[in-house]
């Protein structure tokens, strides 16, 4: 909340002219990012902003081990000091050729925006997936100190590297330059 | 942005920060159109109506009128149609679309002999519109430009009556109002415009009348879009808090909640070309994890002389972070645009509260809308603000002349949308 200098009025924050008496409100100094309140967030990826260059070469030799360490796609996210900073996915195919979808510490959900449900996908291929091959709620992909894609009840299936189409349930783990088909739409995996 | 109406979407924000609590965030829905169609412009179909009451005797009001509705005359093309009421007690159709067909100089002699006609002193205008109607009626064509042209100086009765005929016809007929001199209610005025999105006039000196109706003639002829509305779906945990027509106008738009699918729809109204049209939504946002999210998917619903039911797309989204220094600045031209709209409804709440007794607050509210309008460089607002402010410190109240024409003033120039240069203030990006 911003409290009004002028007349006290508590105004929600991002409100530019204080709602009782019209003075122009103080330039917002929101609250303090506050994990606690907000769902499944992995706080660890909060405080490093240095990393946000694109190159960032220190990372990926730790990142590089990390993924190599036996699959064990643990689905409770245990924050370690090995979790993965950064990684993408780039549209190759069946979709805009070159879009990239940062993906978030935690869960990430691949599908396609529904407006009913208010699920909001993280990688949303509402305008690359004409043909809706990719369902609203498609696959989740969970970067923790591993990268994991699991297929959760899609029509059309989920593959990594053109293997066997994946088990609902089961989850796979993804490597650096791993080739993801979801749907139609094929996707190149990029960490670090 | 989309093709011909340039419609999009423009948020205060790209990113927000993902704080625990609920916070505002103002979206733009902006269209504009591009020039007129390869059919060129639409033919008019219009509905003239004039106050013949006995104080339009007064400051030659009367005469400057019939000078502006001849220069009109003069100005329609084989195509268009027009008609011609006038009205007191009664009213009387001084030329039909079909006169006008026929014979130019007999509907300007017409004109000038409206004095001549015994339709008593009063002020009947919903008996005014109802003729005027009738006759857009008999000439009814989505291909036409649909419109009433209502000036009045007074009073009428049956206000009520004016309002709910504007708002029954507003799909099919839209309708600017003009008030002459200070009498007139502007409130209704503004209510019948807003109904149609189309124009409030206030014409503070009868002898601008005609070039404010070669104004909105000109208005007219670039008309490319019909019918426009734009309709929003807000995503699920969005609330508005508020929503306003933000160009060519400012007005709060009072009417708009969204239903049950969370559906919000906004009237525009007739979307001239080359002129931005928009509204602004003052929007509560939920707190969110990180990442990038749709906030509300909009659509510009319009007609073309050409085609119904056109629809363009333009969609929100801002990326929620936890990092502050990802946030950035706002956007410089949506929140010019939001201080604009601001500050109008900064004077509307001076006024309520006025009309409440409450003169302290009013001149409290009045004094910040001062500040910000010196901020936006608005003098002419400026001046009228703080004549009023003065006025109402001095008496009290805003009952008195001088004080109902600064604030009829102050209304006017608040509500007309001084637009910037989008690429001007591209990089103006603010904190």
């Amino acid at each position: 909340m911003i409290r009004c200098s002028e007349c006290g009025h508590e105004n929600m924050d991002g409100l530019e002219y204080c709602d009782a008496c019209g003075a122009k409100l103080p330039v917002g100094t929101p609250a303090e990012p506050a994990a606690v309140a907000v769902p499944a967030v992995a706080p660890v990826v909060a405080p490093e902003p240095p990393s946000a260059e694109a190159s960032a070469p220190a990372e990926p030799a730790a990142v590089a081990t990390a993924a190599v360490t036996p699959a064990t796609p643990a689905p409770a996210p245990t924050p370690s000091t090995g979790t993965i900073q950064q990684a993408q996915l780039t549209i190759l195919r069946g979709g805009t050729v070159g879009k990239v979808f940062p993906l978030q510490a935690g869960d990430n959900l691949v599908g396609r925006w529904d407006p009913d449900s208010g699920s909001f996908p993280e990688v949303d291929m509402e305008h690359d997936d004409p043909e809706a091959r990719i369902s609203r709620k498609h696959a989740l992909i969970r970067m923790n100190d591993a990268i994991t894609i699991e297929d959760i009840g899609s029509l059309n299936g989920t593959f990594v590297n053109r293997g066997k189409r994946l088990e609902p349930g089961s989850p796979a783990e993804l490597k650096d330059g791993d080739e993801v088909i979801v749907g139609k739409t094929f996707f190149k995996l990029s960490i670090g | 942005m989309s093709g011909l109406t340039g419609f999009h979407a423009l948020c205060s924000r790209d990113a927000v920060l993902s704080s625990a609590e609920n916070f505002i965030l103002y979206l733009l829905l902006e269209t504009k159109a591009q020039g007129a169609t390869a059919k060129g412009r639409l033919p008019l179909n219009l509905g003239i109506v004039l106050d013949r009451s006995g104080s339009m005797y007064d400051e030659k009001r009367l005469d400057y009128v019939s000078e502006a509705i001849k220069y009109l005359v003069d100005q329609l093309g084989p195509n268009d149609r027009a008609t011609v009421v006038a009205f007191a007690d009664k009213a009387a159709v001084v030329a039909t679309a079909d006169d006008l067909q026929r014979d130019k100089s007999r509907v300007k002699r017409a004109i000038d002999d409206i004095d001549q006609l015994e339709i008593g002193g009063g002020t009947q205008m919903a008996l005014g519109m109802e003729a005027a109607i009738a006759e857009i009626e008999k000439n009814y064509s989505p291909n036409r430009l649909n419109r009433l042209l209502l000036l009045t100086d007074g009073q009428t009765y049956e206000e009520r009556k004016c309002f709910d005929l504007a708002r029954k016809h507003r799909d099919r007929i839209s309708c600017s109002t003009l008030g002459v001199g200070i009498e007139f209610n502007e409130k209704l005025l503004m209510e019948i415009a807003e109904a149609s999105g189309a124009n409030y006039h206030f014409i503070a000196e009868p002898a601008t009348i005609p070039g404010i109706f070669s104004r909105e003639l000109e208005g007219l002829r670039n008309v490319a879009l019909t019918n426009a509305r734009i309709e929003v779906r807000l995503s699920a945990g969005v609330q508005v808090k508020e929503v306003f027509r933000a160009s060519p106008q400012i007005y709060p738009i009072k009417e708009a909640t969204p239903d049950a699918e969370r559906l919000l729809k906004i009237p525009l109204g007739d979307v001239e070309s080359s002129t931005p049209s928009s509204a602004l939504l003052v929007l509560v946002l939920p707190p969110r994890k990180p990442g990038r999210v749709r906030i509300a998917h909009a659509q510009l619903c319009y007609d073309t002389p050409d085609a119904r039911d056109q629809r363009d797309d333009a969609e929100a989204v801002v990326m929620y972070t936890l990092e502050r220094d990802a946030v950035g600045k706002a956007n410089g031209y949506v929140m010019n645009l939001v201080d604009q709209v601001s500050i109008a409804k900064i004077q509307m709440q001076a006024e309520a509260a006025v009309a409440s007794g409450n003169v302290d607050k009013a001149t409290r509210l009045l004094g910040n809308a001062i500040a910000g309008t010196q901020r936006l460089g608005n003098t002419k607002a400026t001046q009228a603000l703080v004549s009023l402010q003065n006025e109402m410190k001095k008496t009290q109240s805003l009952s008195t002349r001088a004080a109902k024409t600064q604030l009829l003033t102050a209304q006017a120039t608040l509500r007309k949308t001084q637009m910037l240069d989008p690429e001007s203030v591209k990089d103006a990006l603010r904190e």
